[in-house]
Formats: C-alpha cells, sequence, structure tokens
C-alpha cells in the first residue's frame, strides 16, 4: 500500500478500523454501477451486491452498537437505503420518455437503476467519510481522492474487459490452419495467412519509407540548425499537422495522387502509410538526438572529426534505441490502420501473394472490416473474433516493445 | 581538404532535401485534395453545404455529416473529458512513483488498440447495449458512435494531460501544501490551474482524434445522411464527414468523387486548426514556465 499510494490517500484505508467499512462499501456499490452502467445490467448481480453489502455494513454498526450502547441514526438511515436500493428496479418506471417530439428514445429501467447505484455510492463515500476524519478538508479531500480511484478503475475495467472479450471469444478460432490458410468462402472458411503476409509487407514497405524520411529530417533539425530558428519552427509545425491530419484524408491523398500512377498496389499502401507515421518517427528520433550530450560532440569536434562523422560515429550510435522506439511504435500504427488502405492498397477477396510492388494486398485490418460488414449475413464472426484477436495481439505487441525500449533508455 | 568539405555540405544539403520533402507533404495533400474538390466547388457552391443529400438526385448537401460529426464530438468529449482528466489527476498525484510507472505505459499500450478493434467491438458490444438500454428500434446511432469514441480517446487524453501535470513544478506544489492546504486543495487550486493549457492541448488533441477517426464510428454511426430531427437528437442515425467519405468512396462516380474530396478538405481544415491550436498554447505554456 505504502507503495502505491500517495500518503493522503493511504489515511483512507491505511489501517482496517471498523469506520472504513462503510467508505468501502459505498466505493463497491459505485464501482459496480459504474460497471453495470455499460455492460449488461443484471438484476441477479444488483439485487445480491447491495444485499450482501448492507448485511455486511449492519452487521458491522451492530458490533459498534454492543460496544458503545449508542442508538445510532446511521443504522436506521442505511437501512433505508437500502430498502430502497433493493426495491429499486420494480419502483422505477420501466422507462423514462420524454415528451419532446422527435425524442423517441426511453431510458430504460437497466440505465436508471445503474444510475442510482452509482450516485448513492458517490453520495454515500462523502457521508461515510464523516465518521472516519473530523475535518472537513479532509473529507472533503478523501471523497475526492475516492472519486479519482473510481475513475481510473473504470477506465482501466472497461478497456480490460474489451481486451478480455477479445481474447476469450478469439481463442478459440485462432489454430495453425487459421494461421496457415488461404482466405476461402468469403473469410467465413479457411485462414488469414494471405493477411498476416500482406499486413507485414505493408510493415516492411512503411518502414523503408518513414525510416529515411523521418531519421533524416529529424538529423537536419537537430543537427544542423538552430533549434529556436524560425525554419525548425515551421517544419515542427508541418510536422504536427501531418501528425493530426485523419487516417482517411491520407487515404484520399493516396487515391488521388498514387493510385493513379501504381494502381491499387502494395507500393501505393506502403507510401501512405509511410507518410501517416513519418511524424511518429521524427518526434521520436528527435527526442533520442537531443538526449545525446552535447560533450560527446565537442569532444568528437575536438578531435578534428567533420560533422558528418561525428553524427555517423558519435551521435547516432547513443540515440539508436530511441529512433529504434520511434520505428517500432510507428509500425505499430501502420499494422492497424484501415481506413488510408482501403481504397489504395487491399482487396478483400482474390489478392492472393502479391508477386510484385504493383500488386493488390490482403491486410488483417481490412480483412476484419470486412468480416465485421459481412456479420449477419454470413457466418463470419469467429473468424472475425479470431482476426481481431491476432491484430490486436501483433499491434499491443510493437507498442509494448516500443514503449519497453523508450522506458528503458529514457533512464 | 577542400573535398571533405565539398562532401560534407553535399551531406548536409541531403539532409535538407529530405527535410523539404517530409515537410511537404502536407501542402501536397492540401493541394491534391482542393484539386480533386474543385469541380464540385465550382459545380455546386454553397450548395455543398445544404441539408439535402441525395446521390440519385444529384443533391450533394455536406450539412448533415458536418452536423453528425459535431454531434459525435460533444457526446464523446463529454463522456471522456471528466473521466480522463480524473484519471490523468490521480495518475499524476496520487499515485507513487512505483504504481506510476506501472499504469503510465499500461495506458499509452491501451492508446494503440487499432480503430477498427473498436468499431468491431462497437459493432458487437454497444450497439446492441445502446438499442436495449435506451429502448431503440436501432442501436447504429450517434451516441454509440460517441460513446465507441470516448472509449478510444481515453488513453490519448489522459497520458497527454498525464505529461501537462508533471511539468507543474514541485516549488508550486510545495508552496501550497507548506501554506497548510491539503493535498486535494493543491491540486484543485494549484496543480490544475497552472497545468491547464497543457490538459487543453489534451482535449484538443483528443477532439483532433475523435473528429479525424473513421473506422471506429463509420460502423456504428447507421451511415445514413440526413439531419436528426431535432437537430440534436443523438438517438438517432447519422454520418460524420469520415463515415460518409469511407462508405461512399467504393461506389462513388462522377461529380460525388469530388463532393467527398470535398468533404475530405473540410476535414482536414478542422484538423488543420486544432492542431495549429493547441501548437499556440503549447508555445504559451514554454513560455509560462520557461522551458
Amino acid at each position: 500500500m505504502k507503495k502505491y499510494f500517495d500518503e493522503a490517500f493511504q489515511e483512507i484505508f491505511s489501517e482496517f478500523r471498523l469506520n472504513r467499512i462503510p467508505v468501502l462499501i459505498s466505493f463497491i456499490i459505485s464501482f459496480i454501477g459504474a460497471i453495470m452502467i455499460l455492460t449488461n445490467f443484471s438484476q441477479l448481480i444488483y439485487l445480491s451486491a447491495v444485499f450482501s453489502l448492507s448485511i455486511i455494513f449492519l452487521i458491522e454498526k451492530t458490533i459498534n452498537y454492543t460496544n458503545n450502547k449508542e442508538i445510532n441514526l446511521e443504522i436506521i438511515v442505511f437501512s433505508l437505503i437500502t430498502l430502497l436500493l433493493l426495491t429499486l428496479p420494480t419502483i422505477l418506471p420501466s422507462e423514462i420518455s420524454f415528451p419532446v417530439e422527435g425524442l423517441n428514445f426511453a431510458l430504460t429501467n437497466e440505465f436508471n437503476s445503474s444510475l442510482a447505484l452509482i450516485i448513492f455510492g458517490l453520495i454515500g463515500i462523502r457521508f461515510s467519510l464523516l465518521n472516519v476524519f473530523k475535518e472537513n478538508k479532509k473529507v472533503k479531500q478523501g471523497s475526492a481522492f475516492i472519486y479519482l480511484f473510481l475513475a481510473l478503475l473504470s477506465v482501466l475495467s472497461v478497456l480490460f474487459l474489451i481486451m478480455a472479450f477479445i481474447f476469450i471469444n478469439g481463442i478459440t478460432s485462432i489454430s495453425w490452419e487459421f494461421l496457415t490458410q488461404d482466405i476461402s468462402n468469403m473469410g467465413a472458411d479457411g485462414g488469414v495467412f494471405p493477411a498476416i503476409i500482406g499486413t507485414l509487407l505493408l510493415g516492411l514497405g512503411t518502414a523503408l519509407v518513414s525510416i529515411p524520411l523521418g531519421v533524416g529530417t529529424s538529423i537536419f533539425l537537430i543537427e544542423y540548425t538552430n533549434s529556436d530558428s524560425n525554419l525548425v519552427r515551421f517544419i515542427r509545425t508541418c510536422v504536427n499537422v501531418l501528425y493530426a491530419t485523419p487516417s482517411i484524408v491520407h487515404g484520399l491523398f493516396g487515391l488521388a495522387l498514387f493510385v493513379p500512377l501504381f494502381g491499387i498496389s502494395l507500393l501505393t499502401g506502403s507510401l501512405i502509410l509511410g507518410f501517416l507515421t513519418l511524424p511518429i518517427v521524427i518526434r521520436s528520433s528527435e527526442e533520442a538526438l537531443q538526449s545525446v550530450p552535447k560533450e560527446i560532440r565537442d569532444a568528437s569536434f575536438a578531435m578534428g572529426a567533420t560533422r558528418w562523422q561525428t553524427i555517423k560515429n558519435a551521435v547516432l550510435p547513443p540515440a539508436l534505441p530511441g529512433i529504434v522506439t520511434g520505428a517500432v511504435l510507428g509500425l505499430g500504427r501502420a499494422f492497424g490502420e484501415t481506413a488510408p488502405i482501403m481504397f489504395t492498397a487491399v482487396y478483400f477477396t482474390g489478392a492472393g501473394l502479391p508477386q510484385s510492388l504493383l500488386d493488390p494486398v490482403h491486410a488483417l485490418s481490412y480483412h476484419l472490416l470486412e468480416l465485421t460488414r459481412l456479420i449477419g449475413y454470413k457466418p463470419v464472426s469467429e473468424k472475425a473474433w479470431g482476426t481481431a484477436l491476432i491484430l490486436l495481439t501483433i499491434v499491443l505487441t510493437m507498442n509494448f516493445i516500443g514503449i519497453r525500449i523508450r522506458e528503458k533508455y529514457s533512464s | 581538404m577542400t573535398e571533405k568539405r565539398v562532401k560534407e555540405k553535399a551531406i548536409k544539403y541531403v539532409f535538407l532535401t529530405i527535410s523539404i520533402l517530409s515537410t511537404s507533404i502536407i501542402f501536397f495533400i492540401f493541394a491534391f485534395l482542393i484539386n480533386e474538390s474543385l469541380p464540385a466547388i465550382q459545380q455546386l457552391g454553397l450548395d455543398l453545404l445544404s441539408f439535402e443529400w441525395n446521390a440519385h438526385a444529384g443533391e450533394f448537401g455536406l450539412f448533415p455529416a458536418l452536423l453528425g460529426t459535431i454531434l459525435v464530438t460533444i457526446v464523446a468529449l463529454i463522456i471522456s473529458i471528466p473521466i480522463g482528466i480524473g484519471t490523468s489527476l490521480f495518475i499524476s498525484e496520487i499515485a507513487s512513483p512505483i504504481l506510476r510507472s506501472y499504469l503510465k505505459p499500461l495506458i499509452e499500450v491501451l492508446a494503440g488498440v487499432p480503430s477498427i478493434v473498436y468499431g468491431f467491438i462497437g459493432i458487437v458490444m454497444f450497439v446492441p447495449y445502446t438499442q436495449s438500454t435506451f429502448n431503440l428500434l436501432s442501436g447504429y446511432t450517434i451516441f454509440t458512435g460517441g460513446l465507441v469514441l470516448a472509449i478510444m480517446a481515453l488513453p490519448i487524453i489522459i497520458s497527454i494531460s498525464d505529461d501537462a501535470l508533471q511539468s507543474v513544478p514541485d516549488e508550486l506544489k510545495n508552496a501550497s501544501l507548506a501554506l497548510g492546504a491539503t493535498k486535494w486543495e493543491t491540486m484543485r487550486k494549484v496543480t490544475l490551474p497552472a497545468a491547464i493549457s497543457g490538459v487543453s492541448t489534451a482535449i484538443i488533441l483528443g477532439a483532433g482524434r475523435i473528429i479525424g477517426e473513421t473506422m471506429a464510428v463509420m460502423l456504428v454511426v447507421g451511415s445514413v445522411m440526413k439531419n436528426p430531427e431535432p437537430f440534436f437528437d443523438i438517438f438517432e442515425s447519422g454520418s460524420t464527414l469520415t463515415s460518409l467519405i469511407a462508405n461512399n468512396m467504393g461506389e462513388a462516380f462522377g461529380l460525388q468523387v469530388n463532393v467527398l474530396f470535398a468533404a475530405g478538405v473540410i476535414l482536414l481544415t478542422m484538423i488543420t486548426i486544432l492542431s495549429l491550436l493547441s501548437d499556440w498554447i503549447q508555445l504559451k505554456v514554454e513560455k509560462k514556465f520557461g522551458e
């Protein structure tokens, strides 16, 4: 505990005292509400959660009562709230709709009950902290910290639920055949082998475009110019705009410029994805070059080395991990992109393995898009889960490697 | 000696050329998109922004997609800003350095989940969820798009605003703590106001990602080119600029292609403004903290 949180936060849960239990209960109630508002509301989980938590609370209060012999108003209030929560799904109208013409949605009971759970939990946290801390300041601080903790927990659990869902559903369709066979019957049978190869080839092409351009640009920016000059500022601004440019716009650009020249092909896709990932490579290499101490350059110059010799022999070797990070993160982005290549580089079926740079390819991301569109028309959902799992694994692995290298060398 | 100097000069010009090439890409993108959309602008003029989209009748009003983009962005930001900033406050200020060193990379890794995966998850999870929770005929709504995009933008917003909060000098925080303020008062009244420009950069960049996102939104938003009735009804199917382009470019011909390029120009202009705005704020921050 001490290792992981700030002191002020530890204070709330540090010692296990009985007066911490209501805080914990309110916390769990609002967390369950937060999860249920996004996942399917289950009456059973709801009732059992409220019921068991209130039992724990009542036991705690009874122990307190036998010790202090004081009649506690809280027991009555909390029992009433528990009763209210337990009967809430039946008390609330089955749906609340709005009497505005054209608005056809209604807030269903499931939504309202989850929302009520969250609100009761949040209020409960605030009031139960009154028993823990004497000063109003600390009560405020405690409840604010728990709210922030709830935000973190809900973000992490939603993201993990999504990952777990993909893993559980996807792992059953992963097999040797799925990885090595050709796509057949519009993706409903067979495997995704050409799509994996296509994605890897596109990644290779992307790296061949973005690394020379990106590393070259960052060397110019860091080694050959004054970092405050207007030229540098201008280049950075342009690179930032390129970084923010939506991927579909890159796709349109490719459609306008490269498709007339090279057709729908591996080459077109590589060029577009290379431009898309260029800003990522530039940023990481810039950071890497900047982190090389000035003394190293000075020492090299003092030995009579020219600027290029200095860059080649003294600056680039220590900056290499950072440059690799940029390349790896860029590749992770390129593997996952769909919008830039959908009109410019890929076919859903029939592309096979490309024989030359000017052939179209398959790609995992585009394959997943087409399978998603076919759900409901063809029995493809099992294959779609498998494809999603493979794509997610490749992209997250690349990201993980990139971030790990950066962590390791930034310190 | 002179040969060496010539070589050095040549190498410098090679790097200069590479930089000019990298810098010019964005201008090429603008030029080619505008060039392709010129016929649409010439033929339709301001009708390009009218309310009616009917490809068969030759009516190409982009307004429904523009409105859809704005509504989706608002929904996504309303969901993701409070949760995202709350989470970044926790990671930056309450978690210990050890916990932070686990959480920050985790969030950054999760920021890389491909948008098509979110689109797929949106169809199998969030479309049925929206339909049943809000008792709708169809779960393919603007709200669903906003919800999926909010989840997708969260790691980005968290990561950038955490960086902003971290850049607030410790002296400021310590001064406040020394005056007897609690940790929470310091966070609310000192750290957050000091980092507000960085945090707003995070929101702007998050908004940029939301506006420009294609795959996650096109699969769940319903892709119907009509204005919601009333205009703020987010529980109706709609279209965004990106989903319009992605859905129609495959089958488009004639003037419609140019209209879709014009939609791309609008999109790119919006994004460019946001990017320049965040750069400008960043510049102000650097001046403020003298870094």
